[in-house]
């Protein structure tokens, strides 16, 4: 178990010192005055346990290495709940990124706060409950890490697109991942893929 | 141009993406933490074990128990529990007392449905109010049948009863078909009830703790088994019914109950 947080803790370490260094690489390809709600990007994603097929908005939030995507879910299979909907509010980090020809590759990593309700899910729980008798279980931290593909457009509506896949997982599961010898960190991991449409 | 090769090396990247890369990976896309998923072999696992102790049903009078509960995330201890059971060949079969899981989330259900599978004998379960949570109830009776059900074994009726409260919104368990149940409608030698709380816990308030212990004493019922408290009990609570409540596995410990035709004995082990 030490060794796993020794691990965990080297993990987040490289990450963040890589995040440092991407703060010298800004790319000033957008010179257009917008809006700051107007998003820099629309998202479709499929699976990454915020709907079989989520749609949203991205915005940077420091220049485009931090991005915030703003993600709405619907899932009508493997839950019991007719519709289950999902909010997800995506903090993607670009860690680096690399030219080859007219594609951008970018690895990233980051973390989703994924809110969604079903069955006995609870934020605060009903007055019945002893106080703490749950912790709450509506709200997911999901951590993950994935790559995009860019490739700018020549039109004046969509500038770019890019394919993105993510790996992610959820802090009930990395949580046993940590603690527990019998979860292994394979174990844990699911997988989404996706489109951005830069504007 | 520039578009017909943008086109190509989409092509080659998603070609290359699902054919080789992901399911090397062997990463499943999930779409939420309350998907019900249950894996083909883990599906109805109440029925299978119970095909299974009515192959070994006849032959012998006596029967030997192995009760666990509240196994919850504890899958390091929980392993070592598997292993210690499995060491002995004396045991017919294990009941587990409930709270199989946590949070009820389906990679929950699938790491005690793994561990519970290396397990060389056969076991049946109780629903759980952790078992409750999310989708938890979906999965479960998916993973292994309804909350309530009776069988018998070697001259003795088990009760298994889902008798949680808050989870199910507050509503009370369905008693009419407990009570109906604990009547000895066959000359069996024992009927023993089984569910995860026992009626002195949390959930059940002075009204129902008494409903619950009235409907054993008028069917006559010698022995309870539950878990829920974590803390390993045993004793004539009420003066009449005894009261077996094994501790979560992080006790590393379980309880042998031992029936032959008309008496019986209980054994706390440690492993």
């Amino acid at each position: 178990m030490i060794k796993k947080i020794g691990i965990s803790i080297l993990v987040f370490t490289l990450l963040s010192l890589n995040l440092k260094g991407t703060e010298n690489e800004k790319i000033k390809n957008d010179t257009l005055k917008r809006k700051w709600y107007i998003p820099r990007a629309a998202k479709i994603q499929h699976a990454g346990n915020i709907g079989f097929m989520s749609l949203g908005a991205t915005y940077y939030l420091v220049d485009d290495w931090y991005q915030l995507s703003i993600m709405y879910g619907m899932a009508t299979d493997h839950t019991d709940a007719k519709t289950l909907n999902t909010l997800a509010f995506k903090n993607t980090f670009h860690i680096k990124k690399f030219y080859y020809k007219d594609f951008i590759l970018s690895p990233m990593a980051g973390l989703s706060i994924n809110l969604g309700s079903t069955h006995n899910t609870y934020r605060k729980l009903p007055d019945y409950f002893p106080d703490k008798y749950y912790f709450q279980n509506k709200i997911h931290f999901a951590p993950f890490v994935g790559a995009t593909i860019y490739h700018p457009l020549p039109y004046k509506t969509i500038k770019g697109i890019d394919f993105y896949f993510e790996m992610g997982t959820m802090d009930n599961y990395l949580l046993e991942a940590i603690r527990t010898d019998y979860v292994k960190y394979s174990d844990i991991w699911n997988l989404a893929l996706g489109l951005s449409f830069y504007f | 141009m520039r578009r017909r090769e943008f086109v190509k090396m989409s092509g080659i990247l998603g070609m290359l993406t699902l054919t080789g890369v992901l399911p090397a990976c062997n990463l499943p896309f999930e779409y939420s933490p309350y998907d019900i998923i249950v894996e083909k072999e883990f599906r109805d696992l109440t029925a299978k074990n119970l095909a299974k102790l009515k192959a070994i049903d006849a032959g012998k009078s006596s029967l030997k128990i192995a009760l666990i509960s509240d196994t919850h995330t504890f899958y390091d201890e929980f392993e070592e529990a598997v292993k210690a059971l499995n060491a002995r060949d004396d045991i017919d079969f294990v009941i587990h007392a409930g709270d199989l899981t946590l949070s009820a989330l389906h990679k929950e259900y699938t790491w005690f449905n793994e561990i519970m599978s290396k397990l060389n004998k056969p076991f049946i379960t109780v629903i759980g109010n952790h078992d409750y949570l999310s989708n938890g109830k979906a999965i479960y009776e998916k993973s292994f049948g309804p909350g309530n059900y009776t069988f018998t074994f070697r001259g003795c009726k088990f009760v298994m009863f889902d008798n949680n409260i808050w989870e199910n919104k507050n509503n009370d368990p369905e008693f009419d078909w407990f009570k109906a149940n604990l009547e000895n409608d066959g000359d069996y030698n024992f009927v023993i009830p089984v569910s995860h709380i026992p009626p002195w816990a949390d959930q059940y308030n002075y009204g129902n703790e008494h409903v619950f212990n009235e409907m054993m004493e008028e069917n006559d019922i010698q022995l309870s088994l539950h878990g829920h408290t974590h803390s390993f009990y045993h004793g004539k609570r009420y003066d009449q019914v005894d009261y077996l409540v094994v501790g979560d596995i992080a006790d590393k410990a379980y309880a042998i109950i031992s029936i032959d035709e008309d008496s019986y004995s209980i054994e706390k082990v440690s492993f």
